[in-house]
């Protein structure tokens, strides 16, 4: 994993304690088949906002759907 | 000019009608541990068919009155709402002063406000009567948002109740007193709740993010003028946006669970009502308690933060 991706990663356990997730496998997968529903991808995308201090259109929040599209953003 | 005004009794008044989410929930993909583990209840408060804010208002006094309290001499009344009856003329609280019976030499205004409406209107009503020597003032919250709900709106329909509180404040009584507040608005933001041709809108994202980023900063600056710490507040009453919401506030600000009460179940989002209705619960529960923060935030985008302390 790069810096990013454990960055990231770091924000999704804080988000949603116990989470399942290797960005290896999982990071092409839709966030909600990891069990981030809409209030916890609310949570991460305001961490990732603040860490990274990126502001996120509506439409570029819709694209946000999984772990690498978020890394992609920041990256 | 009148002693120092204080809270001297908070009384709730919860309609009993009760909607059901489980079935609006599951038609948006939501199941009970998402209504109940993150929206806090799948239970709303529901008016009857016919009650406006003024008749919440009165059941929240007669509420009063049972526990011992009289409403002689009450010389102010004000009603924080932004859903008041018919179109909003007369104001609510004189419809209030009208329904109650109450004498004429009685001050009555509306505070138009949404969650944080509770600060703000401790210190207007704290403030107007030490001005002008008043003794008794009521103070109700009434926002029955269930006239405003879209139930077709995933933003909305599972999230807001129907309640009033009144909050009996007097000169010189026992009580608490809201020693300090610190009030603030982010209007360019303001869109984010509104009401556009009798129905409420909410774009969750956005009041999320502000009140995640905002609430924090307030709550801690205004310790901070005070030289307190969270030790040494007893308990901390936030608005109930939803219990997500208070439970990530609270992670933000490192404060343990037994301080930060959620109150939804059975109740929903009751917007100006839900800090007292949190606070009634959080006094009923510890008879000890000296210091309370509380802090409202939302429609506006408004927010406000309150020190209330026993003398």
């Amino acid at each position: 994993m790069n810096e990013i991706e454990t960055t990231l990663l770091g924000i999704f356990q804080e988000a949603i304690p116990g989470i399942e997730l290797d960005p290896t496998t999982d990071g092409d997968l839709p966030l909600a088949q990891l069990g981030v529903d809409s209030l916890d991808k609310m949570s991460i995308l305001l961490a990732v906002q603040e860490k990274w201090d990126r502001e996120f259109t509506p439409d570029e929040i819709d694209q946000l759907t999984t772990f690498n599209s978020i890394c992609g953003k920041v990256g | 000019m009148s002693d120092g005004v204080r809270i001297t009794a908070l009384v709730g008044y919860v309609p009993e009608g009760r909607e059901d989410t489980v079935e609006l929930g599951a038609g948006f993909g939501y199941g009970l541990d998402f209504l109940e583990g993150k929206l806090g209840t799948s239970l709303l408060a529901r008016k009857g068919e016919g009650q406006q804010a003024s008749d919440l208002c009165v059941e929240a006094a007669r509420r009063l009155e049972g526990l011992g309290w009289s409403l002689n001499g009450v010389d102010m009344v004000v009603v924080c709402t932004q859903t008041p009856d018919g179109h909003g003329i007369p104001h609510v609280s004189a419809v209030v002063h009208a329904k109650l019976g109450l004498g004429d030499e009685c001050a009555c205004f509306d505070i138009s406000l949404g969650c944080s409406g509770y600060v703000y209107g401790l210190s207007v009503v704290k403030a107007f009567m030490e001005a002008n020597g008043l003794r008794r003032g009521l103070f109700f919250t009434s926002d029955p948002y269930s006239g405003i709900i879209d139930p077709a709106d995933q933003a909305t329909c599972l999230l807001f109740g129907d309640a009033a509180t009144v909050t009996l404040l007097e000169a010189g009584g026992d009580g608490w007193c809201l020693s300090d507040a610190i009030f603030a608005t982010k209007g360019k933001g303001g869109d984010a709740i509104n009401n556009r041709e009798g129905s409420l809108q909410m774009d969750g994202r956005a009041v999320f993010n502000f009140a995640l980023t905002a609430v924090p900063k307030q709550i801690n600056e205004l310790l901070a003028r005070r030289s307190l710490s969270f030790d040494e507040i007893d308990a901390v009453v936030l608005h109930q946006g939803s219990r997500y919401i208070v439970d990530k506030l609270r992670e933000r600000m490192k404060l343990p669970e037994h301080k930060v009460l959620v109150h939804l179940a059975g109740l929903g989002n009751t917007v100006s009502s839900a800090i007292p209705l949190t606070l009634e619960a959080v006094f009923a529960k510890d008879k000890g308690l000296e210091r309370v923060l509380i802090s409202g935030f939302g429609v506006g985008l408004s927010y406000a933060t309150g020190l209330l302390e026993r003398h």
